[in-house]
């Protein structure tokens, strides 16, 4: 029988800095490593694309050489590594991993993650990929150099036949992101179907933990074949398998079809979860309640669905048929009507609410404007004629980098701001977050806007050099690129200075009455445990308050 | 002691309840989101590739699957913990069937059975009943509202079987 606690005052013994951080099974601690190991390896990364920008901001190459010659390999190098990383171990590991697993089994009441030594294995290989990520980068790789210039995408044949084993590391880096994502993704699945608090019905669920529902499902269904496909890359480089070599009886583009077939869903991986926390924030600083929360759900659903049949319209040029290439234009620009509800939703939610200009809903309107400038050109790009003019030129990096490194990154600050006072118990100063906000808007749209005018132009994507006629948008990107830096620098400042010497908040739910997810319901920081007793739906319903 | 277990059972219990923790969803919901994701997994790898590349991504479609499965049941096994309080005239049994199936009894005469709240107990209005020489807990996993509501039921239940002498030997 299980007998009454003899010790009837219950306490939870305090973990020490090492068995608290580095073998954490508290989804809290997991979420916050998370979001500081992808903000170092988000900071690696960005430190090559300003190096890159560097070497762009005038023709000619003065930086990147060797032996007073271009060093394209070098280039190469900075171009995958920067792709791997923001792809593979920056954007998803924060928003899925950091605030998926901070915020989801907070704001459905669950006391942690369905499995929370599962959580800790998840983040431990994706900190092992992270490592081997970076390692590849300086490893003995192609050209006689060190690491790998393939590209994010590592496409055959270029990723067969690169010499040196940084490219194995980098495939197996993938590898073990892949299965820390499937592991992530099938604990936070179970988390939102068996946890959830008494009465919370999936209509009832909060948009956030619906968001990485969705992504987990996204990352289920697509991380199987991307495992396949570079498991295949690495027998056809040590093994003498030929899939992907045509002297063998192989096909190249058969890898590009199945990099696609994760590449287009692992977009919205990225951007899903995103969308869950501007959902949250335009509703608080908007004073209303979400506009269309059924449609905002059913609108992520078909997002998620659609992003699996659309993955050629990555790769119009290798040679598909006439309609092969027109069933996935009209596919394309489908996406554009549950995209539309949400943006006309989250426009709708502000319209005849009290707007509260504060730094996290700064960045969700600066989400809003980029990202639906990113959208408008993915339409523009989504056309298989017209692709092929854009094709590998800027116009299609200044889109790409419109809905990620706009969209997605905007979600992010949006969030920690939103966020950091809940989870540090401190404030951070709100004249610093917009000057942050500021700049890097202002910085981020000179740098990639341009971008959009080169490619129209004709440059061309991936060279370490340009011709002269292009001079003056490289230069207006590249000081672009520097101020957005910039800002980054100043964030980091921001965040030591939040959690050192920020002013301490009590109030739980301190964004106002609005902010009415279970988390809000909570001290600053949280207890170490939480929700050991279910939260009943007086807590989490406000429907009828509003 | 067995034998006079089997005897009560066969007489009505005057409170019977089973109470288990809360789950947001059932088996059958859990066992039609595994079917859906094993069609997704599988079938697009035979349909779309030849059947050498589908040999390369089954493997992990297959793995992923099994894992859903494994851990998903491993959860719903996990919280098949069901407590059974029965309260007959002259003896209150309480059965706890523990995840793993062990099965823990504990008995008392309702006469001398004590129902406590406690306000710093582990969990908030931790529920026990002592008899027997032993305090043992119920339905810790329960909200403070529905514990407190189970301490009034059993509480009203002894009262009526104390007020009408039924209990005493």
């Amino acid at each position: 029988m299980a007998e009454a606690s003899s010790n009837i005052t219950h306490s939870h013994e305090k973990p020490n800095f090492f068995i608290r951080w580095f073998m954490s099974t508290n989804h809290k601690d997991i979420g916050i490593l998370y979001i500081f190991t992808a903000a170092f390896f988000g900071f690696i990364s960005v430190a090559f694309t300003v190096y890159m920008r560097l070497e762009l901001m005038e023709p000619g190459v003065q930086y990147m050489t060797i032996d007073d010659q271009p060093n394209g390999h070098l280039w190469n190098v900075l171009i995958t590594g920067h792709g791997v990383l923001m792809m593979f171990f920056v954007v998803i590991p924060a928003l899925f991993g950091g605030f998926g697993n901070y915020f989801m089994p907070l704001m459905i009441g669950a006391p942690d993650m369905a499995f929370p030594r599962m959580n800790n294995l998840s983040y431990w290989m994706y900190v092992a990929g992270a490592s081997l990520a970076t390692l590849s980068l300086i490893t003995p790789g192609g050209n006689g150099q060190l690491g790998s210039g393939v590209g994010w995408i590592l496409y055959a044949p270029l990723s067969t036949s690169e010499m040196g084993m940084s490219m194995d590391l980098a495939i197996f880096a993938i590898h073990l992101s892949g299965a820390s994502s499937i592991l992530g993704a099938i604990n936070m699945i179970t988390t939102f179907l068996n946890m959830r608090a008494p009465g919370m019905t999936l209509h009832k669920t909060p948009l956030f933990p619906w968001s990485i529902l969705i992504t987990a499902f996204l990352a289920l269904f697509s991380l199987p074949v991307l495992a396949g496909a570079i498991t295949m890359l690495l027998t056809d480089r040590n093994f003498g398998t030929a899939f992907f070599d045509p002297a063998g009886g192989g096909d190249p583009v058969l890898y590009q079809h199945l990099l696609w077939f994760f590449g287009h869903p692992e977009v919205y991986m990225i951007i899903v979860p995103g969308f869950g926390i501007v959902s949250h924030v335009i509703a608080t600083f908007s004073r209303k309640p979400i506009f269309g929360y059924l449609p905002m759900i059913y609108a992520m659903i078909a997002i998620g669905a659609l992003g699996f049949v659309v993955w050629a319209h990555h790769m119009y040029t290798v040679g598909m048929s006439v309609t092969q290439q027109a069933y996935f234009m009209l596919a394309t620009m489908i996406i554009a009507v549950p995209t539309g509800i949400k943006i006309f939703s989250w426009i709708a939610t502000m319209w005849g609410g009290s707007i509260d200009f504060k730094t996290p809903m700064l960045w969700c309107l600066g989400f809003l404007f980029l990202f639906t400038v990113g959208g408008v050109t993915g339409i523009v790009l989504s056309q298989a004629g017209v692709d092929r003019a854009y094709h590998d030129t800027y116009y299609v990096v200044a889109h790409f980098h419109y809905v990620m490194s706009l969209g997605a990154v905007f979600c992010i600050f949006a969030g920690i701001y939103y966020w950091i006072g809940k989870m540090s118990g401190r404030q951070y100063p709100e004249w610093a977050g917009k000057l942050h906000f500021w700049l890097m808007f202002i910085g981020s749209n000179i740098t990639f806007f341009p971008q959009h005018f080169l490619g129209r132009q004709g440059m061309p994507r991936r060279y370490i050099d340009y011709p002269e006629q292009f001079a003056l948008w490289n230069y207006v990107s590249s000081m672009g690129a520097f101020m957005s830096f910039g800002s980054f620098l100043f964030f980091i400042g921001i965040i030591f200075y939040t959690l050192i010497w920020g002013k301490r908040i009590s109030e739980n739910a301190y964004w106002g009455e609005y902010a009415d997810t279970l988390e809000w319901t909570l001290p600053n920081p949280p207890p170490e445990h939480t929700f050991e007793t279910l939260p009943t739906p007086e807590m989490w319903d406000k429907s009828k308050q509003h | 002691m067995d034998l006079e277990v089997e005897k009560l059972n066969r007489e009505e219990p005057l409170l019977s309840l089973t109470i288990w923790p809360h789950r947001s969803c059932d088996r059958k919901t859990f066992i039609l989101i595994l079917f859906i994701i094993s069609f997704i997994l599988i079938i697009p790898s035979f349909l779309f590739l030849s059947l050498s590349f589908a040999i390369s991504i089954l493997p992990f479609s297959l793995l992923s699957i099994f894992l859903f499965f494994f851990v998903g049941n491993k959860n719903f096994n996990d919280a098949l913990l069901i407590e059974k309080l029965k309260i007959y005239p002259k003896k209150i049994i309480l059965e706890r069937k523990e995840p793993n199936n062990e099965i823990k009894k504990w008995h008392s005469n309702p006469y001398w059975t004590k129902v406590n709240i406690y306000n710093n107990g582990p969990v908030e209005s931790y529920l026990t009943l002592k008899g027997n020489g032993k305090e043992v807990e119920l339905g810790s996993f329960l909200t403070p509202e529905e514990r407190i509501n189970l301490k009034k039921i059993i509480d009203d239940t002894l009262f009526k079987l104390s007020s009408s002498n039924f209990s005493r030997y």
